[in-house]
């Protein structure tokens, strides 16, 4: 890793922004971003929040390709919240997360899209309130349900048959009918929804949904 | 002209990171003294002239104080043997020498034991400063090798103090061979002074003024203070709080030490200086080897343990970010209301309660930045997933 990667990542405006917040001493090739994130939030209908939470933050080397790993460190959220087994913190299913990434891939825009939120939304939950985005069921279930809103499929029956376009080739998926029911060939359906997917993560990412990867 | 009280409060930071000068003369005399050992008529290196010369940062005038009580200081220094490479092996010269520091040692009942390290000696003193002693045997360059150095574009007067030093790892460590590995701390040290010394003429001219030394050449470096020196101390006090739990993965003070001195463009302030500094501190940097060449033998890289255990490289990099933050808030901090909590963060120092007064005059409630967590509108965000 080079200079020229932290200036790309955005980890300067990021440590501007939240100076609590400190680059971490790494024994392997990750980074490790920790401290304390301050904030104060808000979203439409619901009352500000500031808080504070201590965490840790660990990019992978393939980032953005690969999610930052999040940990809470002041043991302030249960196990029962959603954690990943390892203790993570689970902001998102992994091709939510990944789309954000996919969009811009500054760190500061990912802590202020996907951690913020989520610890906003614990927040609310601990005075009693209701997470303001839902949330989603555990396991595959909730992943299969985060894939069919992001192609807007109502349910997700059909959503296979879109997984498997996603990880083929565009031109080939185009001539298919397409798995929605309209009898139409995916070219002149659900193309642009699709499309977008595919550039955006790659055939691979929606092949190792299918196959796990390899 | 940066913002005066910045400089002040920098300045106040730095005086209190110094060491009190009569540790310096202490370790002047450390080496005077292990010189004139190793010189006395008994003493079985005698006869290849032994010089000693004073390395490290206790020799640029750049030591801060350990971040513990308990915290050792490192004084270093180079003793040239006047031999050809040839007429004994690096084993038998480490461990003749060897020899005469163990007696040393010895003679003035010094009680942990001498350590063999790869390249050097190190004894352990223990009055009240605790001070280990890393001493490198080494014998002068022949004239090839010297001529091949000035060849790469270094001046003479560096290149003719290059060195051959003695390594166990070397693969002809215990065989009589002129390969020997090559060195020179000695150069480094005069091209620090060099870079260094112009910048420090105003201050040397009034303490001769003064009486306090005969002439300028007299002054020693730690009396210098020049931008540079002190804008080192700071960066290496800031890598020493950053890497204080994991030692092993910091930055050397070599590099920030080389990096800081090409780095440095004469400024007079100490702001302007140490954010110059660590601005231009990258492009000193080379992408191949060596990354970070001693100037005075650029085939010595300063950064070789780089290629093989690159999160050396990474965690440099991550320094230089945080430093590089740090130094960018120090105004606004100023202006703020969480100075002391953040130069504690920053360079583990608690700021005195007049420090405070005196770079803070206003009071809090008309500052013009009390801090205030940034505030973010969140329209649409993930929803929380689990994979249990």
């Amino acid at each position: 890793m080079r200079a020229s990667v932290l200036l790309k990542w955005g980890i300067e405006e990021l440590l501007r922004k939240y100076p609590e917040l400190r680059l971490q001493p790494a024994k392997g090739d990750e980074m490790i971003i920790a401290g304390i994130l301050e904030f104060s939030a808000q979203t439409r209908g619901l009352k500000l929040i500031s808080d504070r939470y201590e965490i840790s933050i660990s990019v992978p080397p393939e980032y953005p390709k690969a999610i930052p790993v999040v940990r809470e460190t002041a043991m302030r959220i249960p196990r029962a919240f959603h954690k990943l087994d390892s203790g993570h913190l689970c902001l998102g299913s992994p091709t939510r997360l990944r789309l954000t990434l996919a969009e811009t891939s500054s760190l500061l825009s990912f802590v202020e899209r996907c951690v913020i939120p989520y610890l906003y939304g614990y927040s609310i939950i601990e005075s009693g309130g209701v997470l303001p985005f839902g949330e989603l069921s555990h396991g595959v279930r909730g992943l299969r349900d985060d894939l069919a809103s992001m192609i807007g499929l109502d349910d997700d029956l059909v959503l296979l048959g879109f997984v498997r376009l996603l990880a083929m080739k565009k031109r080939k998926a185009n001539k298919l009918p397409c798995p929605c029911g309209t009898g139409m060939r995916v070219g002149r359906c659900h193309n642009r929804k699709l499309n977008t997917l595919r550039e955006m993560l790659g055939r691979r990412w929606f092949s190792s949904l299918l196959h796990g990867s390899r | 002209m940066a913002n005066e009280l910045v400089v002040k409060f920098l300045d106040s930071i730095i005086d209190s990171l110094d060491i009190p000068e009569s540790y310096y003369r202490r370790a002047a005399d450390r080496h005077r003294s292990l010189g004139e050992w190793l010189c006395r008529r008994e003493s079985k290196v005698a006869v290849f002239q032994p010089h000693v010369t004073p390395q490290g940062s206790f020799r640029y005038g750049t030591v801060t104080r350990p971040l513990n009580a308990e915290g050792e200081y490192d004084l270093d220094n180079a003793v040239t043997l006047t031999l050809p490479k040839t007429q004994m092996t690096q084993k038998d010269l480490k461990t003749l020498f060897g020899e005469e520091i163990r007696a040393y040692a010895e003679a003035h009942q010094m009680l942990s034991p001498l350590e063999e390290m790869n390249r050097c000696w190190r004894l352990h003193y223990s009055d009240e400063i605790t001070f280990h002693l890393d001493t490198l045997p080494c014998v002068a360059e022949e004239e090839s090798v010297i001529a091949a150095i000035i060849g790469l574009g270094v001046p003479r007067e560096l290149a003719k103090r290059a060195v051959a030093i003695t390594d166990k790892r070397h693969p002809h460590y215990a065989l009589i061979s002129a390969n020997w590995l090559s060195s020179n701390p000695r150069g480094f040290a005069r091209w620090f002074e060099e870079r260094t010394r112009s910048s420090a003429l105003p201050r040397l001219r009034r303490l001769v003024e003064a009486r306090l030394y005969s002439s300028v050449e007299d002054v020693p470096a730690y009396e210098w203070k020049t931008p540079l020196q002190r804008s080192i101390q700071l960066l290496k006090r800031h890598r020493d709080v950053m890497f204080q739990e994991n030692p092993e993965l910091a930055p050397i003070s070599m590099i920030l030490t080389n990096l800081a001195t090409h780095s440095y463009n004469g400024e007079s302030d100490i702001f302007t200086a140490v954010t110059g500094i660590v601005d231009r501190m990258p492009s000193f940097i080379r992408a191949g080897r060596p990354r970070v060449p001693n100037p005075a033998d650029p085939a010595e890289d300063y950064a070789d343990k780089w290629s093989k255990e690159p999160q050396l490289e990474q965690n440099f990099w991550s320094w230089h970010m945080q430093a590089k933050a740090d130094l960018a808030r120090l105004p606004d901090l100023l202006r703020g209301d969480r100075l002391s909590a953040s130069v504690r963060q920053m360079f583990r120092l608690d700021l005195k309660q007049e420090q405070l007064l005196q770079f803070q005059s206003a009071p809090i409630s008309v500052r013009s930045i009390s801090y205030a967590a940034p505030a973010i509108a969140i329209t649409s965000a993930p929803k929380p997933w689990g994979n249990q």
